[in-house]
């Protein structure tokens, strides 16, 4: 005990003493734990918010939708979580014909009653003329979509009739959050409320209708995925999905980014602990002679490892403590910078977990990484003191491996307690090894690099046909000299570099994946219930209609859909038997569409789109779809449409990238394939807002039987969770590439100390400051450069790895940003080198020698 | 008395320069008795710090043994090697080390310290040490704020803190003025004289050895005399 207290003094002492050059390492571990705890504390508010933004999508956040009335056993399974706290709101689904008394043919609506008391959970219900939902809807009055309002030519205050009763049409529906989950092929909207379904006497034994369960959770962080488990053992045939299952394309997007921002925490911090280890091997560098005293003196080397080791975890405790205050002040600053972007529902919360978390990751990082630079002090002879040039008879081979197995131990050490970390950091122990991989193979590359750099600039200055200025070659011979730690800094600076530009790499690729969720051409009106007869007209007006942008893939379009029954595949009869609720889809006619090009809003993921002009038949297959029905590219699907049987080819599986409404379906035919059949179409268009109403009535004047169905609303608000993920995920990683810089900065600038001897034995020499300069300056410019190569090459393919691995999704290689970073790099280590010297420089000769 | 503190026996050191190999010390025979005052003389490249070294168990021979108080030391861990510098060495170098982040006090102190005595005991035995080199005053300095030669009366003051039975000097005035030199002389043999330490001196001074009892010459790594004389303890 009394050994640790007198470490802990002695630590004390010396770190006293050297006061600025400890902030320097313990600004490293502040701004890794600053970092980390910024960026987890507020994404934990970013996830709450954007599943909040998700869940209006679908108004609840979990949903039962089955083609039954419940059972009793499925009414005591859905109670036991309201018992819990849950909020539960039913919904019914059907559809049926609406007339006027007021004359016109009668129209087949699609009919949702709902309890306007309840509904919708999450997301807004807005009305014209603005009204609640409670007050617009009772059991004699509905509200209906615009559509019905130009094809029935209503207003508010008419009546229609329902099931041969009298309804009041109290407004008109201007965004219904959770539109997305229905189906939009069947009819205008008509919102009822459940008193009046009852009073249309539409809900007879064996009515076509469907039920929705919405359930709130008790508490924002309710386990849904166990409580959607348990449901689903008592809702056997029905879809029960969360919030964030209903739209793959959203999530998929969220899912990313709250990878991204755990990647992007761990990247900070271990950015953060390299700097702290250059540092720290730095200064235990300097502090070689104190240690051979101390031995001299009587120090056992395991008393000096425990000083320093005191001593590095002080500084880790005292950065990770200025790190959680800078933590803080990010998650209160992030808010306020985003506010007028963001509303951020769920709040930014300080958590002392979080705090703590920090600190001890802080910590842990710093003393894994600082191992292999308290280890050496074993190393270090007391003789050094009498003989500082001595060298050791060169031991052989096995006498130096085992003389290293304790490095090779402590190396083994620190990748698995990293690997920990990330694994825990990220809640995923394959992102923790990822993670491990990339410092290893980064960490052997590197050292490669430098090792081979070093010997070459050698022969550069030694051997080389040049001659050299006197700045160049002591500033190239600065680096391979003994002494000099020209590898450890190029390998830190190098693997801080790949990480940095990691998260750059990442985030750019994970931009463009998130933005095709909503892209600019994506459809916000439909046309449903075209048939051949009214294509060529509708095609005509669709092209005369003003279009929301010129791209020419924001053409309207009109889609070809047949309904389509799938019989066997590869021959053998559909095995249901396995599939469970909505799996079981595939048994039935679906609606299959018939496209020439690919679409833009689907990717492909397996085989290949087929050529335009390809004439057998091929069909293309949605990524869950393939999975469910266990088919893979170059399987023989047997369809039936109209009662012919046809084989089709599987060419390719695809997942649909756009988050917005309607699209492409889960099974695309080529033309070739359906060409004999007759066909109905679904169009797609995008327009300005402000002209949908307008082309609602042309539409509906020219080809009165066409719904058209305006989904802008639900169109915004997809746009807004993209939106909302772009921004953040663009903030958070321009906020640690920031925090990478300065660290880089601050490793470069640490080496600074080294250099006051050399500056003062070369100033005794008579060099000039401008020639230190110069000297400085060559070394610095070749460690940036070379590094920042190293760096960008690596990151490249580490951003790869975890993109298709991790993220799951497709990486394109830009040479830009490398080159960028080899002279930024370069630039910034150059900068951070020179406002280092700018302290060296005018310390006085005889001050800095006499002080060593 | 008769039992030497420090003995050695055919003791060689040879270093590799990676290109060819140097033989520093090439078989010496030595053994110092309690209360000597030696002085080890010899050129440049003579092999006296290598030697000096040794015996305080700070590198270890190629061949030959070391003894010291009877326990061979030449073939130790590192940290026994400590251990017994701890307890039985002090050391003053010529270069001073004082450890630059500890003032003069603590410098003192950190014999005692590392070997685990209780602060309030060495703290009396440090400042006694300091007023006896004349820089109680200066306690709370730091090296940098002190002069070379109080530099090395903190040293001295540190060589003296546990009391060791042996003391090791490498050239303690080599980078000192003749006076200051001279003073710092005086105080070494006073407190040897107090403390009843063996002093072992590694110099080339002529001027050092007049109080020495024994004078061992080296030259290319053997001894070549090996004098006492009777004018000095």
């Amino acid at each position: 005990m009394n050994l640790w207290a007198t470490a802990l003094k002695i630590a004390s002492r010396e770190a006293r003493a050297s006061a600025l050059k400890f902030l320097f390492v313990a600004f490293g571990v502040a701004a890794g734990v600053g970092a980390l705890t910024g960026v987890r504390g507020f994404s934990q508010a970013f996830r709450d918010t954007l599943r909040s933004e998700a869940r209006t999508l679908m108004a609840a956040d979990i949903a039962i939708r089955q083609f039954n009335l419940t059972t009793p056993e499925q009414d005591a399974a859905a109670q036991k979580y309201v018992d819990q706290g849950a909020v539960l709101t039913r919904i019914t689904e059907t559809v049926s014909m609406m007339d006027s008394p007021a004359g016109g043919a009668p129209l087949l609506v699609s009919i949702k009653a709902v309890d306007p008391q309840a509904y919708p959970f999450y997301g807004k219900f807005v009305l014209d003329p603005p009204a609640k939902l409670k007050d617009a809807l009772t059991a004699d009055s509905i509200v209906v979509s615009d559509d019905l309002v130009v094809r029935m030519d209503l207003s508010t205050g008419s009546t229609v009739r329902l099931g041969g009763q009298e309804f009041r049409v109290s407004g008109v529906v201007k965004s219904e959050p959770d539109r997305m989950t229905g189906a939009l092929n069947i009819g205008p909207r008509v919102m009822i409320s459940h008193a009046g379904l009852e009073r249309t006497g539409l809900m007879q034994f064996g009515s076509r209708a469907s039920q929705r369960l919405l359930f709130k959770a008790p508490e924002p962080r309710f386990n849904l995925e166990a409580m959607k488990t348990d449901l689903r053992k008592s809702f056997t045939d029905a879809r029960v999905v969360t919030a964030r299952e209903a739209h793959p394309a959203i999530e998929r997007a969220l899912d990313r980014s709250t990878t991204f921002l755990s990647l992007v925490s761990l990247i900070a911090l271990i950015v953060g602990a390299l700097g702290v280890a250059t540092s720290v091997h730095a200064h235990l560098q300097q502090r070689l002679d104190t240690i051979a005293i101390m031995k001299c003196l009587g120090a056992r080397s395991s008393q000096i490892i425990g000083i320093y080791t005191i001593q590095t975890g002080l500084l880790a405790l005292a950065g990770g403590l200025a790190g959680v205050g800078v933590g803080a002040a990010v998650q209160l600053l992030f808010p306020l910078l985003l506010r007028r972007y963001f509303n951020f529902e769920a709040g930014v919360h300080w958590s002392p977990a979080f705090a703590l978390e920090g600190i001890a990751t802080g910590l842990l990082v710093t003393l894994l990484f600082t191992l292999p630079p308290l280890l050496s002090i074993r190393r270090v002879k007391p003789a050094l003191i009498f003989r500082r040039e001595m060298t050791e008879a060169r031991p052989p081979l096995l006498t130096r491996l085992k003389r290293q197995t304790p490095s090779i131990l402590c190396g083994g050490l620190i990748l698995l307690g990293l690997g920990a970390i990330a694994g825990w950091l990220a809640d995923s122990a394959r992102m923790g090894w990822m993670f491990v991989g990339g410092l290893v193979v980064s960490l052997l590359i590197l050292s490669g690099v430098a090792w081979i750099l070093l010997r070459s600039l050698r022969w550069l200055v030694q051997k080389g046909p040049w001659r050299l200025s006197v700045p160049v070659r002591q500033g190239l011979a600065n680096l391979y000299r003994p002494g000099n730690h020209a590898g450890a800094v190029l390998v830190s600076l190098g693997v801080g570099v790949m990480f940095t530009l990691s998260i750059y790499l990442i985030q750019k690729s994970l931009l463009s994946e998130v933005a095709g969720a909503a892209p600019p051409n994506a459809p916000n009106v439909f046309m449903i219930n075209v048939t051949e007869r009214e294509y060529a007209g509708l095609k005509t007006l669709l092209d005369a209609q003003p279009r929301a942008s010129q791209d020419p893939k924001s053409k309207p379009r009109l889609i070809p859909f047949v309904p389509a029954r799938l019989v066997t595949i590869n021959g053998e009869p559909l095995k249901l038997q396995g599939l469970r609720g909505w799996e079981r889809r595939f048994s039935q006619a679906r609606q299959v569409s018939s496209i020439s090009e690919k679409p833009d809003d689907i990717q492909i993921r397996k085989g290949q789109w087929w050529a335009p002009d390809a004439k057998e038949p091929r069909v293309a297959l949605d990524e869950e779809a393939a999975n469910v029905l266990k088919a893979r590219p170059g399987d023989v699907l047997r369809y039936s449409v109209a009662g012919r049987e046809f084989d089709a080819r599987l060419a390719a599986v695809y997942r649909i990238i756009s988050a917005g409404p309607g699209g492409v379906g889960e099974t695309i035919f080529n033309p070739a394939a359906l060409d004999s059949f007759s066909k109905q179409y679904v169009g797609l268009a995008r327009m300005p807002v402000s002209h949908v109403q307008q082309f609602q009535r042309e539409a509906y004047a020219k080809f009165p039987t066409v719904s058209v169905v305006n989904a802008a609303d639900v169109l915004a608000i997809v746009q807004e969770v993209v939106d909302q993920v772009s921004l953040l995920v663009r903030f958070i990683a321009a906020f640690a590439i920031a925090a990478g810089v300065i660290i880089l900065m601050a490793t470069v600038a640490g080496t600074r100390f080294r250099r006051m001897r050399e500056a003062a034995v070369l100033k005794t020499l008579g060099a000039r400051r401008r020639q230190l300069l110069g000297i400085f300056s060559v070394e610095f410019l070749v460690l940036g450069l070379v590094a920042g190569l190293m760096g960008g090459l690596l990151a490249t393919a580490f951003s790869r790895l975890l993109m298709t691995r991790l993220l799951d999704a497709e990486f394109r290689v830009e040479w830009l940003p490398n080159a960028v970073t080899v002279v930024l790099v370069g630039a910034l280590s150059l900068i951070a080198g020179w406002l280092a010297s700018a302290r060296v420089l005018p310390q006085k000769p005889l001050e800095v020698l006499r002080d060593e | 008395m008769n039992q030497p503190i420090l003995e050695l026996r055919s003791v060689t050191k040879s270093i590799d320069t990676g290109t060819h190999r140097v033989d520093i010390l090439r078989g010496i025979d030595l053994a110092i008795l309690p209360g000597e005052f030696v002085a080890i003389m010899g050129a440049s490249g003579s092999g006296k710090s290598t030697l000096l070294g040794l015996l305080a168990g700070l590198d270890t021979t190629t061949t030959g043994e070391i003894l010291l108080d009877g326990e061979e030391i030449s073939r130790l861990g590192e940290d026994a090697l400590a251990g017994i510098r701890g307890r039985k060495i002090g050391f003053v170098f010529q270069s001073y080390q004082l450890i630059p982040t500890l003032t003069a006090e603590e410098n003192v102190l950190l014999p005692a310290e590392l070997a685990g005595e209780s602060a309030s005991a060495c703290l009396g035995r440090a400042r006694m040490l300091l007023d006896t080199v004349g820089l109680a005053e200066r306690r709370d300095h730091y090296p940098v704020q002190l002069s070379g030669g109080e530099q090395q009366r903190v040293a001295l003051a540190r060589a003296f803190m546990r009391k060791p039975p042996l003391l090791l000097a490498d050239e303690p005035t080599g980078n000192l003025d003749s006076a200051t030199g001279q003073q710092i002389l005086d105080l070494l043999l006073a407190l040897n004289r107090t403390e009843g330490t063996t002093l072992v001196l590694v110099t080339h001074d002529r001027d050092l050895t007049i109080h020495a009892s024994r004078i061992i010459t080296l030259k290319d790594g053997v001894v070549i005399s090996d004098e006492r004389q009777g004018g000095a303890e």
